[in-house]
C-alpha cells in the first residue's frame, strides 16, 4: 500500500491542489451566501450591517465549509486518485491496481506491474486540473446577491416613514426651541436665569443639529423643553404675578395688558370683559360668567400670591372679586346686579388705571387707603359726570361720596349699597334679611315681562335693568315655599350632572350652608 | 492457476495467429481480431456481409490457422435439419444384422461453417440451438456431445432475398458477436486482386491447437475486472431495454427488444479477451465499449420508428454509448471513487 501511495503521490499531490481548488470556491459561495442570508435578514429588521462583522461570518462560514467540503468530499483518496488517472488513459490499470493491491496471485502481480510501468510513462501533467467552474458561477452569482443586498437601502419602509415624521417632529421641536427662545429673552427673569435657560436650549438644539436625533432623543428634547417651558412659567409666576393672568381665558387679555403695561389696552380689557358679561342671554348665563369671573380670579390670587410691587393690583383684582361676587348675589336673587357690575368694572378699571400709569401708589396707602381709594373713586366719578352725560358715573360718584367717607375699603361695598339704599329704597340690611326671608318666584309675578333679562342690551343699544325696589311684591313669597322646591331641583341637578363641574363645590356649599 | 508460461503462450500464439489470417485477408482487420477474440472465447460468430467480402474465407483461414476440423454447411431453404445434426442409417454388423448407426452431420466438427444461414428454413436453423449452446446434439433420442472447442461461424446477406428466413431471437441471442463486413476500400480491395490472381486458395498456416486454445480461453478467463466495469456493463445492457429502470432515453425511442443476459456475458468473456489480446492485464472500460458493438448490434431489436428513422443497431447503440458518457465520468469522478 505505501508502495501504491507512492506510485500515485506526483498525482495526488497534483490532485490536492485541484481539491482545494473547488473546497475554497464552495466555501466562498456558501460564505457569502451566509452573508446573503445575513443581510436579508438585516433587512427585514431595517438594521444597517457592520462590514466587520460581514466579514468576520464570510470568513468563518467559508473556512469552515472549505475544510469540511475538502475532507468529506474533494480529498484526493487512493480511489479517487485512481479513477481520475485511468480517466487519462490509463484503462483501469489503476484502479484495478489498487483493487488488487492485497491479491498476491500471478496475475495480480502482473497488473500491478503493468500499472506501475503504465504511470511511471505517464506524464503527471497530463492530469488536467479541473477548474471549479460550476463553483465559481455560484460564488459570483452569490457575490452579486451580496453585493446587491448590500448596495440596498436597510431602511425599512416603514421605518422611513418613522423617519420622515421624525424629521417632521424635529423641525417642529426647532420651531418651538425659537419660540422659547424668544419667550426667555423676553421672560421677566433675571439674567442669570435668562443666561442658564438660554444655554439648555442651545444644548438641546446643537444635539437636535447633529442629526442623531433619534426618537428617543426627540422625546427627551421634548420633555427637557417642556421642563424649561414649566420651569420659566414658574419663574414669571413669581416674578410677576400679572403673568398668571395669562393662564385662564377671560383673563388672558388683560394679563397681557398689565404685562405690557399698557393702560388703553388693559381699559379695553376691562370693558371687553364688561361687554362679555352683559351679552349674556339669560341670567343664568350672566350669573355663570360672573361666578367663572370671580373663582378664575381667587385662583389666580392663591395659585401666585402677588409680591410687594404687586400689592396693590392684588388689592385690585381681589376687590373686584368680591365686588362681582355682590353682583353675582344679587343676580342669584332676582335683584337688579346692573349697578353693582358697573361699579366693579369701573373701580376695577380705576385701579388699573392708577396701577398702569404708575401714579405713587405707596404714597396713597401712607396717605390712608380709603381715603385715597374714596378720593380717587369720587375724582373719577366726578370726571365721568363731566363728561357726556352718562348719569351712571356720577350717581354711583354722589353714592358712594356720600356713604364711604373715612371707612373701611371692606365696608365700602356695604357703604355704597347702604348709600344706595339710603337714597332709594330703605336699609341694606332689612332689605338683605327680606330678601333673605323671600325669594322672587316669575310664575307668581303678575306683572312679569317675559323678555325682561337684567343687563341685556336691547336693539335699540340700552341696556335692560330694573331697580330692586320695581320687583313687584306680588313675585316674592316665602323662602321657606320654595326651598323644597330648590332643594329637590338641587338633587335632580346633581344627579344629573347638569352642574358644571367648576361650578359644583360652590353650588352644594350654598345649599348645604342654607 | 494461470502460469507465466500460459501468458506467454497466449501472447505469441495470439501475434501468431494474426499473423496467419492476415497472410490470407486484406484488410478487415477489426473483424478478424473480433473473430478471433470471439473464438478463444468460446463464442459463436454471425458474420453479415454483401456477397464476396471474404466471409467465407475468413472462416476457413480461422480453420486452417487454428487447426482444427472444419465443415461447412450451405444453407438453402431445402436443407433439413438432419442434413446438420445427422441422422441414424441402418448398417450391417459383423453378424450381418442391420442395426441402426448414427451418422453424424456436419455439426460435428469444431469449426462449422454456416453460410447463409438465413437462407434455411426455421426449423433447420433451429437445429443449431443447442449445439450452439450446450455443444450437444440430440438425434432419436440419444444426445451426441460436440467435441471441444467448437465454434459456429455463421454468415448472411444483409440484403432481403426471396427465400431467405430471418434469425429467431432465441437462435441469434446465442452467436456471441455479429460481425459486418464492410466492404473494402479501394487500398484494400486492390491488395485482395494482386493476392488472389496467383491462387485463390488459403495459404495460412496452422499456429494454434486446440488444446492450445482451451488453455488461452482460460487464461483469459482469469483477468481480473473491477466493479467498476462490471457496473459499467450492467448499466450497458440494461440501458437497451426500454422497459427497464435504467432504460436509455434511445432505448425507449427506438428499441422493441433489448439484449439479453447473454448479452453481459459474452461482453465481460470478450472483454478479458480482449485485455489479453491487448497486453493488459484488467479489463478496461475502453474494451466494453468497443466490444459493445459486436456483442449488442444483433441482440437489439430496434422498433417501427426507428425503421422508419433508418436507424441501424450500431447507431442506436452508440446513442446509448453516448447518453452513457455521463456515468462513465461519475465512475471516473467523485461519487463513485
Amino acid at each position: 500500500m505505501l508502495e501504491m501511495k507512492k506510485v500515485l503521490a506526483p498525482f495526488r499531490r497534483r490532485l490536492r491542489l485541484e481539491a482545494w481548488g473547488h473546497a475554497a470556491a464552495y466555501g466562498c459561495a456558501v460564505g457569502l451566501a451566509a452573508v446573503s442570508v445575513w443581510l436579508t435578514v438585516l433587512h427585514v429588521l431595517g438594521r444597517k450591517p457592520q462590514a466587520v462583522g460581514c466579514i468576520g461570518l464570510f470568513a468563518s462560514v467559508a473556512l469552515l465549509t472549505g475544510i469540511l467540503l475538502y475532507a468529506l468530499c474533494y480529498r484526493p483518496t487512493v480511489k479517487r486518485t485512481a479513477a481520475r488517472m485511468d480517466a487519462i488513459g490509463l484503462q483501469e490499470r489503476v484502479r484495478t491496481m489498487v483493487a488488487l493491491r492485497e491479491d498476491d496471485a500471478l496475475l495480480s502481480r502482473l497488473q500491478r506491474e503493468d500499472a506501475r510501468e503504465a504511470i511511471a510513462r505517464t506524464d503527471v501533467h497530463r492530469l488536467t486540473l479541473r477548474w471549479p467552474v460550476k463553483a465559481l458561477v455560484i460564488c459570483l452569482a452569490a457575490a452579486l446577491l451580496t453585493a446587491g443586498l448590500a448596495v440596498m437601502p436597510f431602511e425599512h419602509p416603514a421605518q422611513t416613514v418613522a423617519e420622515a415624521e421624525e424629521t417632521e417632529e424635529a423641525r417642529l421641536i426647532r420651531q418651538m426651541i425659537d419660540d422659547l427662545r424668544a419667550r426667555i429673552e423676553s421672560a421677566n427673569i433675571s439674567e442669570e436665569e435668562r443666561a442658564r435657560l438660554l444655554a439648555e436650549l442651545e444644548a438641546a438644539e446643537q444635539a437636535l443639529a447633529k442629526g442623531d436625533a433619534d426618537i428617543e432623543t426627540l422625546a427627551e428634547m421634548t420633555r427637557a423643553s417642556g421642563e424649561i417651558v414649566e420651569e420659566l412659567n414658574q419663574m414669571e409666576m413669581f416674578r410677576n404675578w400679572a403673568y398668571t393672568l395669562l393662564q385662564y381665558e377671560e383673563l388672558a387679555v388683560l394679563g397681557q395688558a398689565i404685562l405690557d403695561k399698557d393702560v388703553e389696552g388693559a381699559s379695553m380689557a376691562v370693558a371687553a370683559m364688561r361687554a362679555d358679561v352683559y351679552a349674556s342671554e339669560t341670567s343664568s348665563i350672566m350669573l355663570d360668567k360672573l361666578t367663572r369671573l370671580m373663582l378664575d380670579i381667587q385662583e389666580a390670587l392663591e395659585t401666585s400670591p402677588p409680591d410687594d410691587s404687586e400689592a396693590y393690583l392684588g388689592y385690585a383684582f381681589s376687590n373686584f372679586a368680591d365686588e362681582i361676587q355682590t353682583a353675582a348675589a344679587f343676580l342669584y336673587t332676582n335683584m337688579d346686579p346692573v349697578q353693582y357690575i358697573e361699579l366693579a368694572f369701573y373701580r376695577f378699571d380705576s385701579r388699573l388705571r392708577m396701577y398702569l400709569s404708575g401714579e405713587d401708589i405707596i404714597e396713597l396707602v401712607e396717605e390712608g387707603e380709603d381715603a385715597g381709594e374714596t378720593k380717587y373713586i369720587a375724582q373719577k366719578a366726578q370726571e365721568a359726570g363731566e363728561g357726556d352725560g352718562a348719569s351712571k358715573g356720577r350717581t354711583e360718584g354722589e353714592e358712594t361720596g356720600e356713604g364711604t367717607e373715612g371707612e373701611s375699603v371692606e365696608l365700602l361695598y356695604s357703604d355704597v349699597a347702604e348709600g344706595r339704599r339710603g337714597t332709594g329704597s330703605g336699609t341694606r340690611d332689612k332689605q338683605y334679611h327680606a330678601e333673605a326671608r323671600s325669594v322672587y318666584e316669575p310664575g307668581r309675578d303678575v306683572s312679569v315681562d317675559p323678555d325682561y333679562v337684567p343687563g341685556r342690551v336691547n336693539p335699540d343699544g340700552t341696556v335692560q335693568r330694573k331697580a330692586a325696589s320695581y320687583v313687584q311684591q306680588s313675585g316674592m313669597v316665602p323662602y321657606t315655599e320654595v326651598y323644597g322646591i330648590y332643594y329637590a331641583q338641587l338633587l335632580k341637578q346633581l344627579e344629573q350632572g347638569e352642574i358644571p363641574e367648576w361650578l359644583l363645590e360652590e353650588v352644594e356649599a350654598y345649599f348645604y350652608g342654607m | 492457476m494461470v502460469t507465466e508460461k500460459d501468458l506467454q503462450v497466449f501472447s505469441s500464439k495470439c501475434r501468431q495467429v494474426f499473423e496467419q489470417i492476415g497472410r490470407d485477408m486484406v484488410g478487415q482487420k477489426d473483424v478478424v481480431e473480433n473473430t478471433v477474440i470471439a473464438m478463444i472465447a468460446g463464442g459463436n460468430v454471425l458474420l453479415e456481409g454483401v456477397p464476396g467480402v471474404g466471409k467465407t474465407r475468413l472462416v476457413r483461414s480461422m480453420g486452417r490457422v487454428f487447426g482444427l476440423p472444419f465443415s461447412r454447411i450451405q444453407f438453402t431453404p431445402d436443407l433439413m435439419p438432419a442434413d446438420v445434426t445427422g441422422t441414424n442409417i441402418i448398417e450391417k454388423d459383423a453378424q450381418g444384422n442391420s442395426v441402426y448407426k448414427f451418422q453424424p452431420g456436419p455439426i460435428f466438427s469444431s469449426i462449422v461453417l454456416a453460410d447463409e444461414i438465413n437462407r434455411a428454413t426455421p426449423k433447420t436453423q433451429s437445429a443449431l440451438l443447442e449445439a450452439m449452446q450446450e455443444h450437444m446434439v440430440s438425434v432419436a433420442g440419444t444426445d451426441y456431445k460436440l467435441d471441444e472447442p467448437f465454434f459456429v461461424l455463421a454468415t448472411q446477406n444483409p440484403v432481403e432475398q426471396e427465400g431467405t428466413y430471418p434469425l429467431p431471437e432465441a437462435q441469434i441471442d446465442r452467436f456471441m458477436f455479429k460481425l459486418n463486413l464492410p466492404f473494402p476500400s479501394m487500398a484494400d480491395l486492390r491488395d485482395i486482386v494482386v493476392m488472389t490472381q496467383n491462387t485463390m486458395d488459403e495459404v495460412a498456416d496452422q499456429v494454434i491447437n486446440a488444446q492450445e486454445l482451451l488453455q488461452m480461453r482460460a487464461t483469459a478467463k482469469e483477468i481480473p475486472v473491477i466493479d467498476e466495469v462490471i457496473d459499467y456493463t450492467m448499466r450497458l445492457v440494461s440501458a437497451t431495454h426500454p422497459d427497464s429502470d435504467h432504460a436509455s432515453e434511445t432505448a425507449r425511442q427506438y428499441i422493441r427488444m433489448g439484449a439479453s443476459p447473454r448479452a453481459a456475458q459474452a461482453l465481460i468473456t470478450t472483454a478479458k479477451v480482449r485485455a489479453l489480446v491487448e497486453g493488459r492485464y484488467n479489463v478496461s472500460l475502453e474494451d466494453i465499449d468497443v466490444l459493445a458493438a459486436p456483442v449488442l448490434r444483433h441482440r437489439v431489436k430496434p422498433n417501427f420508428e426507428a425503421v422508419v428513422a433508418k436507424k441501424t443497431p450500431d447507431e442506436l447503440i452508440a446513442a446509448i454509448q453516448e447518453e452513457l458518457k455521463g456515468s462513465r465520468k461519475l465512475s471516473h469522478g467523485r461519487k463513485n471513487a
